[in-house]
Order: structure tokens, then C-alpha cells, then sequence
């Protein structure tokens, strides 16, 4: 579905990107890893378009979205859902409005339906009679919901996660880890997780990569990366300080 | 309280704005909608510095139009003005770049001239203007008159300030009253008359009017009649001449006879010139009050300055134009010449002030009765005895068009006259009438006047034909008259060539 | 020395990269203006905001500049014997200068500020990539209409300020100084013309222009969190006060 190809990206002359090459499947959860700073959000926003590479291409369905026109990302963004690390509600809008909010800007849809598609979605993400709460009123385990509902509210085929257990305590996160698996089984949707959170990766990948010094070291499925020798990869799941990946 | 959407909260506010704006709008400028109402006139100034497009136009003090446009052309500024539809400019218009307080913005005043003056068509051009110069320039000029007029009255009161001249003074002012009453009184006793001469005089030009082809026609037939004359007698007027010839002989002869007669006046003369001529040294000598105004030179000097000053600086408003005339004319019954010396002062085109001298040789009128008595009955004769007399005239004038009627004292009696002029002025009708006494009827003279050039014309008409004094006569005339540029011109020659003393 | 010049080069290339940043923003922001579907609802509650929530700040500073303005050239003009020209004087002030001034830096401290903020903090939550990753453009939606709503409003507020200052002057001069009220109000109509109010109310817009845009631009520009955010208000009231002030200067001399 998405092919990404030597991509490469530099922040005044610091490399943050260094030839990602990856590949990831349509209806599959592909997770990548990598410590804090390795650029894991700048390459999710390379896939959705919010930063342009300096070298590489991102193949969506064939498409180079890195040569696109605005108008024709515009377009493809409607094919994305994305749920960001602090979860991004809109301050001036109600829980429900957040929600509503990719319809109405897209659809011409009836405020009646607008309600029912709202009331479902909310009770999908495990939310009950929260749409005319403030988002600041609501914990983060419930901003990370409400911005789940949000970006699924347009049945997307990609939806990003990026960091979504960042800041819950872990029974928080294993319920936000259930909540990504069920509204992924049910549509079959594509989903791009960046996370450090180990736990949260191995219940719910279906494919791993290993983001390092602007690198994929190492990708595969659950079973193969947690047998895999590589040193930064074992010391990076097993949580070590001491070994290749150095601590500055 | 009601909730309002923002949108009705922003459209509540945006309506106060704009009500806001169009009261103050109006209220500090009138915005006119259709500015193109209304119709333009234009004046050509030389300058309208500090004039804006879109100043008001006022005519006293009202605004009645807007600067349309200003544009220059042939290095003069032409304001274009739009004038409402319902106000009338007339032709007589003075256009005057006034100043709104007294740092306040330009605008243009309409002074208007007389009432039944013609109007401006649309689109036409207003060229009566007063231009102020600088407000320095003014102020100078001013500051000059006021120095000069200073002097003057100094020395007036040098003049007028002894005993002598208090006496003058007096005599002058109980002159005055004299003459204002006799005036009232002419004017009480002479009302009705008036009326009526109006009247036949209205009557009288209905009459020229309806028969003026009638006498057209008249003088055509006269001419070619006198044409057919003159062919006629070709011989006897030869004849004629002939006879002038020896007419003119025996004028030569009258010259000498005239001559002789001289020798023997001649002594006569030379008293009367003695006489003169010890009046004229002692107003030379600066004695009596006339002496002294005359002597004094710095009064002279003085006044001339001042009447410089003033006239510059009117000059300016308007043509300021001053006249000296005499003329003579030859009344044919009374086989003398009456006189008239005359200044006019003419501060507008259409309106002047007319002051004579009059030296009339039957100016004095005596009545003798005699009583004859013859065998029991007694003849009671009347006879009028005239004599020379001095008289004098002050008038006021008005021009309509080519009409002129004027009026005030009139040979030192009340009176009033018309002039009607033609032929671009070189023709005058002239119509007066005065001294109106009911016992034997007033004082009229008709007659013509026609320019021979910018001086001189000559005269004719008929004197004093309704009264029952018998001095109807028939006259004949000439004389001159001179603007002041002319006599500045003449006197500066004139007294460059006698050499002062 | 090296140091000196190498900020300069910075502060320079700031400067630059600032100007043009907001040059493009302002060419997006009214090229989004004209792309279907318009934000109505967006513009009006800016709107609302800009215009409707300065209503009372704009009044009270209205009023007592006017009251001041009338107070102080009551003084000045007493000495030429010309009271007669505190009307004139205040209302000329309020229309030309002081009445769009005074808005413009009032509504830059309260809105302009505001929504340097308001786009500050949707920046460093990400609420604004959230808006571009749902297919909504940042700008159109955001940027478009609070500069709308600056170049609408502040001709309003500007005339509201007019009118509340000459009422401020007339309140001092006519009942605490007692200058004739014929007098007061016949000058002013005499000296003010239609050009003047509606010369003022461009420059207000103008000014609206201005203060939006800088707080759009300082807003959406906004790095380095809760400080970031505190830094890009005063950043755009500081910037958009002078700029008004500049941008006030040329005005003027190109309209009078």
C-alpha cells in the first residue's frame, strides 16, 4: 500500500532521516519503534504530507505523494485518519464537535445523522454522553479516545498513530491497545503506529520496523523480531541502557 | 437575556456602524447623491491658489453650487462651477475667492449685481471678478491710504481750523440745509406731476414705437425730395455761393468795424483783467480760506496721493472712472451761448455722478411791471427781464441697458432726466426736466447728442418749450469731454512745460 | 565582533524570511478566501470577536481620548481666543488619526494578541497539523477569516470610536468648559468633511489588516511550547503596534 523509499531529511544539517526504506501492507498493523528523537514523527508526517523530504519517495498506491500539488494531498488526505501524541482536539469545540468536525468540513451530511454517526463512534472508542464536554475537561485517556473517534469518523483506509499510550498509566494504555485492535478489525483499516511503548507493540503489530539513527535496522513480524540477534534491536525491546545505542 | 448567534451579534454591530457613518457623513457634509444636478458656469481667474475641487460656491453666504473642476488654461485658472437648477446667476455677478474664517478653507462668493440683470445660460462664462491680492499687499496699500488720508485731514484742520474757516464751514452747512429743503419742498409740491409726465412719456414712446417706420420712411422720402432739390436748382445755388462770397466780404468789413469797436473796450477790458488779476494774486497770496487751500501745496500734494491710493486700490474692485466736460450750446432765441462745465464720476459701468457749473445768460429771471396809465384806465404790462446767472447741477445716474435715467438737482432746481442711447452710445436722446412751478410749467429740454470721437461731440435740440416764460429756443452745440487718465496726462505735460517758480 | 555581526545577519534574515512569510500567508489566506466553501460561520464568530467583544474597550478609550483631545486644545486654542475650534479640532483628530489609531493598537492588544495566542497553542498541540491531516487547509480556515474579520471590523470600531469621541469632546468642552453648543457642533460641521471620516476609516482597515496578519502569522509560526506561545502574543502586539504606527505615517501622507 505504502512503499517508502530512501528517504532522507535534514534539520540544519543534522540528519534525522538517512534512507528509510519500507514497505507497509494494506489492512496490516505496522508499528515502528525507536527511542525518543530518532525521528519516528518525522516520518509519519512525511507519510501523510505535513513535511517534504529532501531526497526519497513515498509511494501511496503507486502515487508519489512527495510530488503532489497541495490540492491532490488534499485529496489523499481524506483517505487518512491521524491520532496525535496529545491527541490535538480543537480547544474551541465540544467533544462532540471535534468529532463531527471531518464530516461537516467534507459532507454535506444532515445534523440528525451527524448525531448517530458522533454517538457511534464515541461508543466505539468505550464513551458514553461526553459530546458536549470540553475537551479540556476530559483526562488524557479520554482526549486519546476522543481523537481516535475523530480520526476514524470518515472510515479512513490509513489511520497514523503517533505515541498513543505517551503519558497513561498502563492499564489506560492496554485499554487504548484493545480499543486500536477492535476498530482496526472491523474495517480492515490500515494502521501506522510509532510508539516505544514494547508492551503495546508486541499486542498489536502485525508488522514491526525498527527505526535507528535514521535507519530501518530491522522490520518483520512479532515472532521474527523478538528472535532477532541484532544487537540494537534485542537491546532497544529489552530495554537496556548498556550496548550499541548510546545514551548521550 | 436573549442569545444571539455571532451573526446576528456581528450584524447588530455592522448596523450601528453604518448608522453611525451615514449620520455623521451627512451631517458634516451634506453628501450630495446625483451630484450632477443643477448646471455649470466658469470663471477664469488669474490665480485660485488655496481652492479646492468640490469648494462651495455661495451667493450671500448660502451654498448654491461646487467647484466642479479647476483646470488652467492660456495661464489662467478656469473653475468650472456646478450651480443648482433653481438658483440664477445674473451677468452682473461678482466673483470673489473669499476665505472661510479667518485660517479657514477657500471658497467662492457670487456678489450679486443688480436684480433685473440678464442670467448666466449653462455652461456660459461669469466675467466679473474681484481679485484680492495678497493679503500683504492690501494691508501695505491700506497702510498707505490710512498715512495719506492722515495728512490730509491734518492739514484740513490746519485750514479749516482758524475762525475764518469755521465761518466758511458754517455758511456751508446752513447752504446745505437750505438746499436739502427747498428740495423736499420740490419734491412735495411736484409729485403729481411727476406722474403725469411720466405718464405722457410712456405715452410717447408707445407712439415713436408704433410710428417709427412711419418716420423712416418719412426721412427717406425727405432726402430723395432733397436730392431732386438740389438737382433742380444746381444754378441757384451756384447763385447761392456766390452770394456767400460777398457775404464773407462784407464780414471782413464787420471784423474791422468789430475791431474798432474793441479799441474803444479795450480799457474796459483791461480794468476788469485788473480786477481778476488782484483776486487771483490775492488767492495767491494765500489770503481767505479759498487762498489758503489752494496755496498749501502739502494739501495738493497730499490729496493727490490719496486720490492715487484710493484709486489704485478701487481701481482694482472696479473701474473707477472719473470725467471732465464743457460744452456750449447756442440758443438761437436768446441769440447767446449757455455753458456747462461738468465732472462725472462714474464708480460703476452703470451707475455715475454727474456735477455742473452752469453759466446760463438767461439764467436770472426779473419780472418788471409796468403800469401805463392812459386816459383813466391803467395798463398793467409784464415783462421778463433774464440775466446772466451762474447755476449749478448734481445728479445721480442709473444705466439700464441703453437707458439712463438720472436725477437730483438740476440747474440749481429739482429735476429729473433720460438719456437713451443708441448707435453703441454714439447717439443720445437726452430728455430733462426741472424747475416745476405750477404757474408756468417746468423747465424741459429735448435733444440729441452724437460723438464725433472719443472727445468731442456736438449737440442740438429744443430748450424749455412747454413754459409760459416765452424762452423757447431752439439750440446748437459743442463740446468736449476727458477721462482722468487723459487730464493726468494733459496736466503733467502742461505743467512740465510752465516753468515752476 | 564576529558575534555582532553574524546577529545582525540573523535579525536581518529574520526580518527577511518574516516579511515574506507574512506576504505569502496574507497571498494564501485571500486566494483560500475565494475557494468554495466559504467559512461563514468561522468569519462571524471572528468577527464577533474582533468587532463585537472590542465594542466596550474602543468605547471607554473613545470617550476619554476625545474628552482629553477637547480638554487640551480648550487650552491651547483658549489662548488665541479660537474656543470656538475645539470642536473642529477633536473631531478632525478622532476622524483622521486617533479614532483608527487608538482601535488599531487597542484591538491589536486585546484581539491580536488574543489570536496569536489562540493559533500559538493550536500550533504546538498540533491542532493545526490536525486540521491539514483532515483535509481542511490551515490557512482557509484559520488564517482566512480573522484577517476578514481585522479588515471588516475595524472600520466599524474606528467609526464607533469617531462618534464616541466627539460625544467625549462635546461632553467637556459644551457642559464642563462651556463652549456654545451651536458653536461646538456648527464649527465641527463646518471644518469636517465626508472625506476625512471615510480617509480615517481606510486607514482603520488597513490597520485591521495589519494586526491579523501578524497575529496570524506570529500564531501559526509559533515553536517551543507554553513559552513559545507567551513569546508569539507579545511578539505580534509589539510588531503589529509599531507597524500600525508606521504603516499610520504613510497613510497619511499619501491621503492628505
Amino acid at each position: 500500500m505504502i512503499k517508502i523509499i530512501d528517504l532522507k531529511k535534514y534539520f540544519n544539517s543534522k540528519k534525522v532521516l538517512d534512507g528509510v526504506n519500507l514497505e507497509i501492507e494494506k489492512g496490516k498493523i505496522t508499528v515502528i519503534i525507536g527511542r525518543s528523537g530518532e525521528g519516528k514523527s518525522v516520518l509519519i508526517k512525511h507519510i501523510i504530507g505535513l513535511l517534504k523530504p529532501d531526497f526519497g519517495e513515498i509511494f501511496l498506491d503507486g502515487q508519489d505523494i512527495t510530488k503532489m500539488t497541495e490540492r491532490e494531498l488534499n485529496e489523499v488526505h481524506r483517505r487518512f485518519g491521524m491520532l496525535f501524541q496529545g491527541a490535538a482536539l480543537f480547544d474551541s469545540m465540544t467533544v462532540g464537535e471535534n468529532v463531527a468536525f471531518p464530516l461537516r468540513e467534507h459532507t454535506e451530511m444532515p445534523e440528525n445523522d451527524l448525531k448517530n454517526i458522533i454517538i457511534e463512534k464515541l461508543r466505539k472508542v468505550g464513551l458514553k454522553n461526553v459530546e458536549n464536554m470540553m475537551p479540556a475537561d476530559l483526562s488524557g485517556g479520554m482526549k486519546k479516545r476522543v481523537g481516535l473517534a475523530r480520526a476514524i469518523a470518515m472510515d479512513p483506509e490509513i489511520v497514523l498513530f503517533d505515541e498513543p499510550t505517551t503519558g497513561l498509566d498502563p492499564v489506560m494504555s492496554d485499554n487504548i491497545a484493545t480499543l486500536i485492535l477492535d476498530t482496526q478489525r472491523d474495517l480492515k483499516t490500515t494502521y501506522i503506529v510509532i510508539t516505544h511503548d514494547i508492551p503495546l507493540t508486541y499486542k498489536i503489530a502485525d508488522k514491526i520496523a525498527m527505526l535507528h539513527e535514521g535507519r530501518i535496522v530491522e522490520q518483520g513480524d512479532v515472532d521474527y523480531m523478538k528472535s532477532s540477534p541484532n544487537p540494537i534491536l534485542r537491546q532497544f525491546l529489552e530495554g537496556r541502557s548498556e550496548g550499541p545505542i548510546k545514551v548521550l | 437575556m436573549l442569545k444571539l448567534s455571532p451573526e446576528a451579534k456581528v450584524g447588530i454591530f455592522v448596523l450601528i456602524g453604518i448608522i453611525l457613518l451615514v449620520y455623521m457623513s451627512l451631517r458634516v457634509g451634506g453628501i450630495q447623491f446625483g451630484r450632477q444636478e443643477g448646471y455649470e458656469i466658469f470663471i477664469k481667474f488669474d490665480s485660485v491658489a488655496g481652492l479646492d475641487k468640490d469648494a462651495s460656491v455661495r451667493v450671500a453666504g448660502v451654498e448654491v453650487g461646487r467647484v466642479q473642476g479647476i483646470t488652467l488654461q492660456n495661464n489662467k485658472a478656469k473653475v468650472v462651477l456646478r450651480i443648482s437648477a433653481d438658483v440664477k446667476i445674473g451677468r452682473d455677478f461678482t466673483a470673489v475667492l473669499k476665505t472661510k474664517g479667518l485660517l479657514g478653507e477657500r471658497y467662492v462668493e457670487l456678489v450679486p449685481g443688480s436684480p433685473n440683470a440678464p442670467s448666466i445660460e449653462p455652461g456660459g462664462e461669469l466675467t466679473r471678478i474681484t481679485t484680492y491680492t495678497d493679503m500683504d499687499k492690501l494691508i501695505t496699500i491700506l497702510n498707505d491710504v490710512a498715512v495719506d488720508i492722515k495728512k490730509v485731514s491734518g492739514s484740513l484742520a490746519n485750514v479749516l481750523g482758524g475762525t475764518e474757516g469755521e465761518a466758511s464751514l458754517k455758511n456751508i452747512v446752513t447752504n446745505i440745509e437750505d438746499i436739502t429743503e427747498r428740495l423736499d419742498n420740490i419734491v412735495k409740491t411736484n409729485d403729481e406731476k411727476f406722474g403725469t409726465i411720466m405718464t405722457n412719456f410712456e405715452a410717447f414712446s408707445v407712439l415713436l414705437k408704433e410710428k417709427g417706420p412711419e418716420i423712416t420712411d418719412g426721412l427717406q422720402a425727405v432726402s430723395d425730395n432733397l436730392n431732386e432739390v438740389i438737382a433742380e436748382n444746381r444754378d441757384t445755388l451756384k447763385d447761392g455761393f456766390g452770394n456767400l462770397k460777398a457775404a464773407t466780404a462784407k464780414l471782413g468789413d464787420t471784423m474791422d468795424t468789430i475791431n474798432k469797436l474793441a479799441k474803444n473796450v479795450e480799457p474796459k477790458i483791461d480794468e476788469s483783467v485788473n480786477g481778476i488779476n488782484s483776486i487771483v494774486k490775492k488767492i495767491d497770496k494765500g489770503e481767505g480760506t479759498l487762498g489758503k487751500l489752494v496755496n498749501d501745496t502739502t494739501v495738493h500734494d497730499n490729496f493727490n496721493k490719496t486720490l492715487t491710493g484710493i484709486n489704485s486700490y478701487l481701481g482694482k474692485v472696479e473701474s473707477f472712472k472719473t470725467f471732465i466736460g464743457y460744452r456750449g450750446e447756442y440758443l438761437f432765441d436768446a441769440s447767446d451761448t449757455k455753458s456747462y462745465l461738468s465732472l462725472t464720476l462714474q464708480p460703476k459701468a452703470d451707475k455715475y455722478y454727474l456735477l455742473e457749473i452752469i453759466d446760463d445768460p438767461r439764467g436770472k429771471k426779473t419780472t418788471t411791471t409796468t403800469d401805463t396809465a392812459v386816459a383813466g384806465t391803467t395798463t398793467t404790462t409784464k415783462e421778463v427781464k433774464t440775466s446772466d446767472s451762474l447755476k449749478f447741477s448734481v445728479q445721480v445716474a442709473k444705466r439700464f441697458k441703453d437707458l439712463a435715467l438720472r436725477g437730483g438737482i438740476i440747474e440749481s432746481t429739482g429735476g429729473v432726466g433720460m438719456d437713451y442711447y443708441m448707435f453703441k452710445d454714439r447717439l443720445r436722446f437726452t430728455f430733462e426736466a426741472f424747475d416745476f412751478d405750477k404757474k408756468r410749467n417746468p423747465h424741459l429740454k429735448a435733444g440729441l447728442r452724437f460723438s464725433l470721437n472719443k472727445y468731442f461731440f456736438i449737440t442740438g435740440g429744443y430748450d424749455d418749450f412747454v413754459s409760459k416764460l416765452k424762452l423757447a429756443s431752439p439750440y446748437l452745440g459743442i463740446g468736449f469731454h476727458f477721462e482722468d487718465e487723459d487730464i493726468k496726462y494733459l496736466l503733467s505735460s502742461a505743467s512740465s512745460a510752465i516753468p515752476k517758480q | 565582533m564576529r558575534e555582532l555581526f553574524e546577529n545582525i545577519g540573523k535579525w536581518a534574515g529574520r526580518v527577511v524570511s518574516a516579511a515574506g512569510g507574512m506576504a505569502l500567508m496574507l497571498f494564501q489566506a485571500i486566494l483560500w478566501l475565494f475557494v468554495p466553501p466559504l467559512k461563514l460561520r468561522n468569519t462571524f464568530r471572528q468577527m464577533e470577536f474582533v468587532g463585537v467583544k472590542s465594542l466596550f474597550v474602543v468605547i471607554l478609550t473613545g470617550a476619554f481620548t476625545g474628552a482629553v483631545l477637547a480638554l487640551q486644545s480648550y487650552n491651547a486654542l483658549k489662548r488665541f481666543g479660537a474656543e470656538s475650534l475645539v470642536g473642529p479640532t477633536v473631531a478632525l483628530s478622532m476622524a483622521r488619526e486617533l479614532g483608527p489609531v487608538l482601535t488599531g493598537l487597542m484591538v491589536t492588544g486585546r484581539a491580536g494578541s488574543a489570536m496569536a495566542t489562540e493559533l500559538g497553542t493550536m500550533r504546538v498541540t498540533e491542532q493545526i497539523d490536525a486540521l491539514y491531516t483532515m483535509a481542511v487547509n490551515p490557512v482557509k480556515y484559520l488564517v482566512s477569516p480573522r484577517i476578514l474579520s481585522g479588515v471588516l471590523m475595524m472600520p466599524v470600531l474606528a467609526i464607533i470610536t469617531d462618534f464616541v469621541g466627539v460625544l467625549g469632546g462635546y461632553f467637556v468642552a459644551v457642559k464642563m468648559l462651556g463652549v456654545n453648543s451651536g458653536v461646538y457642533i456648527g464649527r465641527t460641521v463646518d471644518f469636517v468633511k465626508p472625506q476625512d471620516i471615510f480617509d480615517g476609516l481606510i486607514k482603520a482597515s488597513v490597520f485591521g489588516l495589519i494586526l491579523s496578519l501578524v497575529a496570524c502569522y506570529h500564531g501559526f509560526n509559533t515553536a517551543g511550547g507554553a513559552a513559545g506561545v507567551g513569546e508569539a502574543a507579545t511578539k505580534s502586539v509589539v510588531l503589529g503596534s509599531v507597524l500600525i504606527l508606521v504603516a499610520d505615517y504613510f497613510l497619511t501622507s499619501v491621503m492628505f
